[in-house]
This record gives structure tokens, C-alpha cells and sequence, in this order.
């Protein structure tokens, strides 16, 4: 080896030295995340696993299901969730447009989680006042978490796949700081109920 | 004349007062409603000031664990609330609004105190590793000129104790 190369060497070698004594000062300033920022919502069973999710419910009968929100937004998140009840002719959220669904919240959920933090919560509903009227069911009252709520929706039998169709669905909206306000996030997960008199 | 006057006077005062008692109950509840819709909006507009505070303070680097705990007791309320409001119960829609603001009393204040304080941290952090920083440059820079003299001496002392070998040729 030549001086030439001893020199460019050993240059080579201070260079890497003087670099790693400044990489500290780099990570204060860049933080290294390349992780794409996300919010789960689901539902889980009574069994607390994706079986036994109630569909067929009679009027008065409790049925359970667990709730659930997951923060991996990478920051602290303040989560808000509207529980709507629709049928079959009512707006469910766009999710291409981002647009919730226009029906009025009958209950909801609020709360602040830290990155990969989650909640979890469960939700016990039952229809309760419910009139059979020729081809329609009139659901006039349900009680959900406890809460009894007055509605007024009416599902048409559906002959096709022989159900008295509604749907209970769970909204996801979250707080942005900019507009100072929740916003929908483009999420909702949903139960496809039939009203059935037995079992 | 007298006794029939006095009597008109206390059956229009009597009527006057039934009169008021009927109206102040449609004007009470209106007023309730109203009220109990306001509150509500006024706790959603402290809650969202508190967790902006509490969501920056957290990006600083700040711990507010105990902050987020008291904002989860105060979004209880607030959502106990919309829901007694939904359902027409003006007065505990009002009542769980006023104890949500209450709730949230502090909170910004608190979350910005540990902003600003998380933020003098990394400030004297980062002031402290740049200075680390260049004292160890320095003292790279020196000894890198110190050990390439060091090394160009014992490269020239290497190749001028080396002696020429003659082979044989052939």
C-alpha cells in the first residue's frame, strides 16, 4: 500500500468517526417513522372471537357483542364513535366520499388513546318495543349499554332472503386539531340484524 | 262598590299569576333545552382546547398520562350528557356538561406548563449532544492529525528500513 492510499484510508476511516459523533444530532431533529398511521375499529362476538355475532334477535332477547378501537396513529388520539340503527332503505357512511351517514346517533363513545393503546367495550342491545304490523316490524324503542332509547324505524319483510332487515353500526370519527372538531374517519363497522320471532 | 273593586283586583291579580305559572312552564323548559344544548357545546369547546394542549404537550415529549386519564372522565361525562340530551333530560344533560367543564378545568393550563417544560429538555438536550458533538470532533480532528503523523512516520521508517534484495539473475 502506497502513502496515497494509507492517506485516503485513513481519511475514509475519520470521516466515519466524525459521522457516528454527529448521528445523535440528526435523531434530535428527524425522527425515523416510516410506519403508515391507522385506526382499527371491530367487533367481536360474546365469546369474545368473530363467531356467534348476532344476526337473528327476537324482540326483548339480550344480545352482546364487544366494541373495540385500536390508536396506531403513532400519537395520543382523542376517538369518538356514534351508534346509529338503520333499515334497509337508510344511508349507510360513504366510505369513497368520507361522508358519514346522515341518520342521528342513538348513543355514543368517546375516548383518548395513547399510541398503540386500545379500548375495548361490551355493548349489550336488545329491541324492546316492537309491533308486527302485516308485512312490517315497528321497532319504537331499544335499549342499548343500559340505555333505553326512543326510535322510530320501520323494516318492510323482505322476501328475498326472509328477514326484517336492520343494522346497527358504530361510526368512527376522530379529533383533528386543525379544524378543532371531530371528523369522520372513514371507518364504521356494522351489524346486519334480522327480527325474527323465534330464535 | 268598594268590596266588588277589591274583589276584581284579586281575581285579576289571581288571574295573572295562573296565567304566568301557565306560561313560564312551555318558556321553562324551552329555556332548559336551550340551555342544557349550550352547555353542552361550551364543554365540547373546553374539551377540544384541553386535548389540543394535551396532544402537543405529548408531542414534545411531555408524560401526560395523568392528563389523559382526567380527559377520559371528562369525555364520559360529555357523552352521558349528549345521550340524556338526546333523550329530552335537558336538566342532567346540563348538570353532567356543567361537571365535564369542571373536569376540564386545568387541564390546558397544566398540559402547557408540561409542553413548555418538555420543550426546555429537549432544548437542553440538544444543546448538550451538539456540544458533546463538537468536543468530539475537535478531539477527532486533533488526534486524527496527531495519529497521521504517528502513521506517515512509521510508513517512512517501514520502507526505509527495507534493504534491497538482489536475486540472481539467471
Amino acid at each position: 500500500m502506497n502513502l496515497g492510499d494509507l492517506k485516503f484510508v485513513y481519511l475514509l476511516l475519520c470521516l466515519t468517526i466524525g459521522a457516528i459523533i454527529l448521528l445523535p444530532n440528526f435523531f434530535t431533529v428527524l425522527s425515523l417513522s416510516n410506519e403508515e398511521p391507522f385506526s382499527e375499529l371491530y367487533i367481536l362476538g360474546p365469546s369474545h372471537a368473530l363467531e356467534n355475532i348476532p344476526s337473528n334477535v327476537m324482540a326483548k332477547s339480550l344480545n352482546t357483542i364487544y366494541l373495540g378501537v385500536n390508536n396506531q396513529m403513532g400519537e395520543v388520539a382523542s376517538y369518538l364513535i356514534y351508534v346509529k340503527i338503520r333499515n334497509q332503505t337508510e344511508p349507510l357512511p360513504d366510505i369513497i366520499r368520507n361522508s358519514p351517514s346522515s341518520l342521528t346517533p342513538i348513543l355514543e363513545y368517546r375516548m383518548i388513546l395513547s399510541d398503540n393503546e386500545g379500548w375495548e367495550k361490551e355493548v349489550s342491545f336488545s329491541f324492546d318495543n316492537v309491533l308486527l304490523n302485516g308485512n312490517e316490524t315497528i321497532v319504537s324503542g331499544m335499549s342499548i349499554d343500559g340505555h333505553f332509547v326512543s326510535i322510530d324505524k320501520t323494516s318492510a319483510w323482505n322476501a328475498e332472503e326472509k328477514k326484517f332487515f336492520y343494522q346497527l353500526f358504530f361510526e368512527l370519527w376522530i379529533f383533528e386539531s386543525v379544524s378543532s372538531d371531530f371528523r369522520f374517519h372513514n371507518r364504521f363497522v356494522g351489524l346486519n340484524l334480522n327480527l325474527t320471532r323465534e330464535p | 262598590m268598594q268590596v266588588r273593586r277589591h274583589l276584581g283586583f284579586v281575581v285579576s291579580l289571581c288571574l295573572l299569576v295562573i296565567l304566568l305559572s301557565f306560561g313560564s312552564v312551555p318558556f321553562g323548559l324551552s329555556v332548559e333545552s336551550f340551555e342544557a344544548g349550550e352547555a353542552l357545546r361550551s364543554a365540547e369547546t373546553d374539551f377540544a382546547s384541553a386535548f389540543t394542549a394535551v396532544s402537543q404537550a405529548e408531542k414534545t415529549g411531555a408524560n401526560v398520562t395523568v392528563l389523559i386519564d382526567r380527559l377520559n372522565v371528562a369525555n364520559n361525562l360529555l357523552s352521558e350528557g349528549y345521550v340524556s340530551y338526546w333523550n329530552g333530560d335537558y336538566e342532567t344533560a346540563n348538570s353532567l356538561a356543567t361537571t365535564c367543564k369542571e373536569t376540564l378545568a386545568g387541564i390546558a393550563d397544566e398540559a402547557n406548563q408540561l409542553r413548555i417544560s418538555a420543550e426546555r429538555f429537549l432544548g437542553s438536550k440538544a444543546l448538550l449532544t451538539a456540544v458533546f458533538s463538537g468536543i468530539g470532533l475537535i478531539i477527532l480532528f486533533v488526534l486524527g492529525f496527531l495519529g497521521w503523523g504517528l502513521l506517515k512516520r512509521s510508513y517512512y521508517k517501514r520502507l526505509l528500513g527495507l534493504r534491497p534484495v538482489v536475486e540472481e539473475s539467471q
